[in-house]
């Protein structure tokens, strides 16, 4: 890690501060989510977010299967993150393998400390998380989908959890890294906040980071996904605040 | 007294009270001295209880008296029918945990039943009334719409096509049976027997067209949705006696995911 050959290194960071894509430090890439776009799924939601696109579904509380997972004080929150074979340049071998089995782990206890899993026991929910286009930072556009979708599915829960990426690029801590930042910078450190509480629910880190530089870009990190929790608001508004009374007028139309 | 405000779309974490204010109802929790939503829905104050809970736009269902549901018949007792919750008539989620529900033999017809066995067989799956949901849920299959909508053959399991009134004839060995049939018998997408998760009707965004078109009684004008159950059912060869058609026309070659390679 770190020792990719110098001479192949894009210049991340001008000499003005903005970085590859023109974007300050600071600024998130343009973020779009759509909620509810799937009928058979009892929630979902599709993020847009730079050149990411993932799709989220929720299914449950229903059996769970296989059966021997099931608990009986509470639901079991499965999540399966996938990307498709089309989602990277180079063609993404299909199906499980480490990494998808490790973010899918990590979303399910995110989630699970943010729904009210007592609620129904003996059951499962189930979120489904698929990657059609990935450019870094997909783990965190899979948690923000993911949120909207339960909360489309009427799945009782403390809050919606945005979630944002913070890494070190030349040096520097920036916002919501891209592809190349991701793969050429020094550091990148997703995370998932419940901005209720201020409690963080997903955290990993890859690189490498100071003391002072990670204090630094988890509180940039918290006002990210601030601006993200505000996204995904208005996402369910605009879903719903307009078709619950006129849901017969669409229908007729 | 009690109120929802329609207009106000609240979503999980918006606070909706005190704790002095409120008592936390349905689809909400209290944090820190404060009400918050759980659910995407409209709140709903209580002035008399002094609570305060959301009605949600989706809701995972919960039974209350008068709720519609799909059930399907486990057990028959000399005065009782033992059933499994599958899901909600009106929104056709999978109710969750399927808990059992009862039919009382005195709940099962508007006339008199002499004999339980003669009105349900296990495996038929039922549209029923909630009239109790807490502790145990309590069913009644009284009224028109009320009672088998999907039977099978009790000697060859076939699927039982509606004659008329009360009487059914297997699709499969032409044996005639007797049920308590709903007016909506064969008119949704009938359950597999496995319990495969929501069976019953479209979902709550296909619910108000359904309402419309699906008064029409036994599918002159089906849902394509249900159409399409019908006719993969057939495929699994439980349609009838014929021959199953081939899944898959033989030697075909390299499957498709040697295209890729």
């Amino acid at each position: 890690m770190g020792s990719i050959g110098a001479k192949d290194v894009p210049q991340l960071l001008d000499a003005n501060g903005r970085r590859i894509d023109g974007r300050g430090l600071e600024d998130l890439r343009p973020l779009r989510i759509t909620a509810g776009p799937l009928q058979q799924a009892e929630g979902s939601a599709f993020v847009e977010w730079g050149d990411n696109k993932v799709m989220a579904a929720v299914y449950g509380p229903r059996e769970v299967h296989p059966r021997h997972l099931q608990q009986t004080t509470k639901a079991v929150v499965q999540c399966k993150y996938n990307m498709a074979a089309f989602s990277v340049d180079e063609r993404k071998r299909p199906g499980l393998d480490r990494r998808s089995q490790e973010i899918s782990k990590v979303i399910a206890e995110a989630f699970e400390s943010v729904l009210f899993v007592e609620e129904y026991p003996r059951t499962s929910i189930d979120i489904y998380i698929e990657v059609l286009q990935a450019n870094a930072g997909t783990r965190c556009a899979g948690v923000v989908a993911a949120s909207v979708a339960l909360a489309d599915a009427g799945i009782p829960m403390v809050d919606l959890v945005p979630a944002v990426a913070v890494g070190k690029v030349a040096g520097t801590i920036v916002l919501d890294l891209k592809k190349e930042e991701d793969n050429y910078g020094e550091a990148d450190l997703p995370m998932a906040l419940v901005p209720r509480s201020g409690r963080l629910v997903l955290l990993q880190m890859e690189g490498h980071m100071t003391r002072d530089e990670l204090k630094r870009s988890l509180d940039l990190g918290v006002t990210g996904c601030k601006k993200i929790y505000e996204v995904q608001k208005q996402a369910l508004r605009d879903r719903y605040a307009v078709s619950a009374p006129s849901a017969g007028a669409e229908v007729a139309a | 007294m009690s109120e929802t405000s329609e207009e106000r779309l609240v979503l999980p974490g918006d606070l909706l009270g005190t704790a002095e204010e409120y008592v936390p109802g349905r689809g909400t929790y209290e944090y820190n001295g404060q009400v918050f939503a759980a659910l995407m829905g409209h709140p709903h104050i209580d002035t008399q209880n002094k609570s305060v809970s959301v009605r949600a736009i989706h809701e995972v269902p919960h039974l209350v008296e008068g709720d519609l549901v799909y059930v399907r018949v486990e057990e028959i007792k000399s005065a009782m029918l033992v059933t499994q919750v599958l899901s909600s008539a009106r929104t056709g989620r999978g109710v969750p945990g399927n808990p059992e529900g009862t039919v009382h033999i005195s709940k099962a017809k508007e006339s008199y039943v002499e004999e339980l066995s003669r009105e349900f067989a296990i495996g038929d799956v039922l549209k029923a009334e909630v009239l109790q949901g807490y502790p145990v849920v309590k069913l009644s299959t009284q009224g028109p719409e009320l009672g088998v909508v999907l039977g099978r053959c009790t000697e060859c399991h076939g699927i039982l096509a509606h004659v008329s009134g009360n009487q059914l004839v297997c699709s499969r060995c032409g044996r005639r049976e007797q049920r308590k049939v709903s007016s909506e018998y064969g008119g949704h997408k009938g359950g597999s027997s496995e319990s495969e998760a929501p069976e019953g009707a479209p979902r709550e965004r296909e619910h108000h067209r359904r309402e419309r078109d699906g008064e029409e009684g036994d599918g002159r004008h089906r849902h394509p949705r249900r159409e399409g159950g019908f006719d993969r059912r057939h495929e699994r060869g439980e349609g009838g006696p014929r021959e199953r058609p081939p899944a898959e026309p033989a030697g075909e070659g390299p499957g498709p995911s040697d295209l890729s390679g």
